[in-house]
């Protein structure tokens, strides 16, 4: 189990390094954009579409790196003044009552329903006909590797009640 | 249930697992699904498949674009060092005024306001250098801490602002009319914090006292010349941003790319762009994006099953049903807001209340550009309030040791009064909203 949580760390951490990254491409295919279409007046078909894939893989596929960095926003006020123990114990339950329903509820969701897309091999709807479904894809994807994170940081904290530290 | 006892049984639940520091993000969500089963008869596959179909439309909303775009200008302008460069400007400026100091703070905040969209890297960037300069000329350190973290959170209201972004996402007004609704709010704000500084200080100069003569040897010239290279390159910033959007050339999504080139230009200017500095402003701007878009899926969740239920209508039929004058219920909403502010965050806020006030305030008569631009200011005071506010986490990540969290929850209490008078001042005098708007989109 140990390695378990030691591999999804050093995964998420190397993976979320180049999602970081498609800021980049992203700045660059809105920026082409909107020089084609006012300076050239030659819009592409495909840039519109292409910056909203970009950005959904972008905020999605970094989930769980933000996960492991503890970035998600949390209301700790109370959480900080219980002795660590304690918080180990609240972590540990309210990653089942709350992490598992909802994160792992909505990942199997999104498996259907990106499995939903696939089968129909759904295209976008726009000129350029993009294969959606690619796209729908990411959704279970990042959320998978979401749900993964915490269940790594679950078992950490299951292991640091016992006195063990990862 | 009745939709009066799911309105209060899921904020019920969802006060208490707020409290228990694990993800708002999830916690929202999980509050959803815990009343979509019990009250759409406990089929998973439904409620599941709905939020699915909402974190898609999340996925799929092209004016969401633009809030990694700005998060990621802000990132690549901190990199670029201007903040530093404006700071010192503006600290020989006003070093002959008493509180000088404290406005040269507020000062730059407000320039920085008007070219970037949030506040994290802003207020720490400012803060970092400015308070250990006013701590060393002996400010008041309450005061100091006031004064940057009012001016810290101007970024996310002065426009551009991925706050007003993420309003036109939630309600499908025009980003570019909120914009223009919160430009004179933001800068009445400033100028009450700079006049509060002034005004304290030059009764008592103690709290902020003038610069020793030997620091302001500066020609005239040499003054002239600070205030261009320093000043110019925010300016062309704004111009590059707000201009393209106002000129109707790009849509905010476009200006917000604009605006990431634009910063990233002046980083490669001020000869600070390397490979490590571009990656680190990625990851930052990777933590932050995805905490603000896996927030608003939950938030989405939460929402969604609520009104589903009915729950916001329950509560539009008692807040209506009050039969008190549209005045009283718009001050029983900004209280709301206010409190709600002290615990949550600004878009966990904006999240909850706005798909169910939003349709009272327009049954009550209020103009949505006006009632939006409102909750938006009111927001600023959430950044400030204890015992959450970000913007006094921020400060306390960079305060030297003589700073305490005491000093910091002291010296924010007369901005937060001060912006409830801003916020009166709006509410009392509408064209402090509605008249920019007006000029420049018309109608």
């Amino acid at each position: 189990m140990k390695k378990f949580v030691r591999a999804v760390d050093a995964f998420n951490e190397f993976i979320g390094k180049y999602v970081a990254l498609l800021i980049l491409p992203l700045v660059g295919v809105v920026t082409y954009e909107v020089i084609l279409r006012k300076v050239f007046h030659s819009p592409t078909i495909w840039a519109f579409e292409m910056t909203v894939y970009l950005y959904g893989a972008h905020f999605l596929l970094g989930a769980a790196y933000t996960y492991l960095h503890d970035r998600h926003v949390r209301i700790d006020i109370l959480y900080q003044k219980l002795p660590v123990r304690i918080q180990l114990w609240v972590s540990v339950v309210t990653f089942l009552v709350i992490f598992v329903p909802f994160v792992g509820g909505l990942s199997w969701a999104a498996v259907l329903y990106a499995g939903h897309s696939i089968a129909t091999k759904e295209l976008s709807w726009s000129a350029w006909k993009p294969p959606v479904y690619i796209y729908k894809t990411i959704m279970p994807i990042g959320l998978i590797m979401l749900f993964v994170q915490g269940l790594a940081r679950f078992v950490r904290d299951i292991y640091r009640l016992r006195g063990e530290e990862i | 249930m009745s939709p009066e006892s799911v309105a209060i049984y899921m904020f019920a639940t969802l006060f208490v697992a707020l409290f228990l520091g694990h993800p708002l993000a999830f916690s929202l969500g999980a509050v959803g699904v815990l009343f979509g089963l019990i009250g759409w008869g406990g089929s998973p596959e439904q409620v599941f498949a709905l939020f699915a179909n909402k974190t898609y439309g999340v996925m799929d909303e092209y004016v969401l674009v633009a809030v990694p775009l700005f998060i990621f200008m802000a990132q690549m302008l901190d990199v670029s060092g201007i903040a530093e460069a404006l700071f010192h400007t503006m600290h020989v400026l006003w070093g002959p005024v008493r509180g000088g100091l404290g406005i040269a703070v507020l000062m730059v905040c407000v320039v920085f306001a008007a070219s970037t969209g949030v506040v994290g890297a802003t207020e720490v960037a400012i803060g970092l250098i400015a308070v250990p300069n006013l701590l060393k000329r002996g400010y008041d350190i309450p005061m100091t801490a006031g004064c940057v973290c009012a001016g810290g959170t101007l970024g996310i209201l002065i426009p551009p602002s991925i706050m007003l972004v993420i309003y036109g996402g939630l309600t499908n007004l025009s980003v570019g009319k909120l914009f223009a609704a919160a430009y004179l709010p933001g800068f009445l704000l400033a100028g009450l914090y700079i006049a509060y500084v002034a005004i304290r200080c030059g009764i008592n100069p103690q709290m902020g006292p003038v610069l020793p003569p030997e620091e302001r040897m500066y020609t005239v010239g040499q003054k002239v010349w600070m205030v261009v290279t320093t000043l110019l390159p925010p300016v062309f910033l704004i111009a590059m941003v707000l201009g393209s959007l106002v000129v109707g050339v790009a849509t905010t999504t476009e200006a917000a790319g604009l605006g990431a080139v634009g910063a990233t230009i002046l980083a490669i200017a001020y000869r600070k762009l390397t490979w490590t500095a571009i990656v680190e402003a990625s990851v930052a701007t990777l933590k932050i994006t995805s905490m603000v878009m896996i927030l608003f899926v939950g938030g989405n969740a939460f929402q969604s099953v609520f009104m589903g239920l009915g729950g916001g209508d329950a509560v539009a039929d008692l807040l209506l049903g009050l039969k008190a004058s549209p005045l009283a219920v718009l001050f029983i909403m900004m209280g709301i807001v206010f409190f709600l502010g002290c615990f949550i965050d600004w878009l966990g806020i904006l999240l909850i209340v706005t798909p169910v006030f939003g349709p009272v305030a327009q049954e009550l008569g209020f103009d949505p550009l006006y009632f939006g631009t409102l909750i938006c200011v009111n927001l600023q005071m959430a950044f400030l309030t204890p015992p959450f506010g970000y913007s006094l986490f921020y400060l306390r990540g960079i305060a030297p040791p003589e700073m305490t969290i005491e000093h910091i929850y002291k010296g924010v209490v007369p901005f937060v009064c001060l912006q409830w008078v801003g916020l009166l001042c709006c509410i009392f005098y509408e064209p402090l909203i509605m008249w920019l708007p007006k000029v420049i989109f018309g109608e």
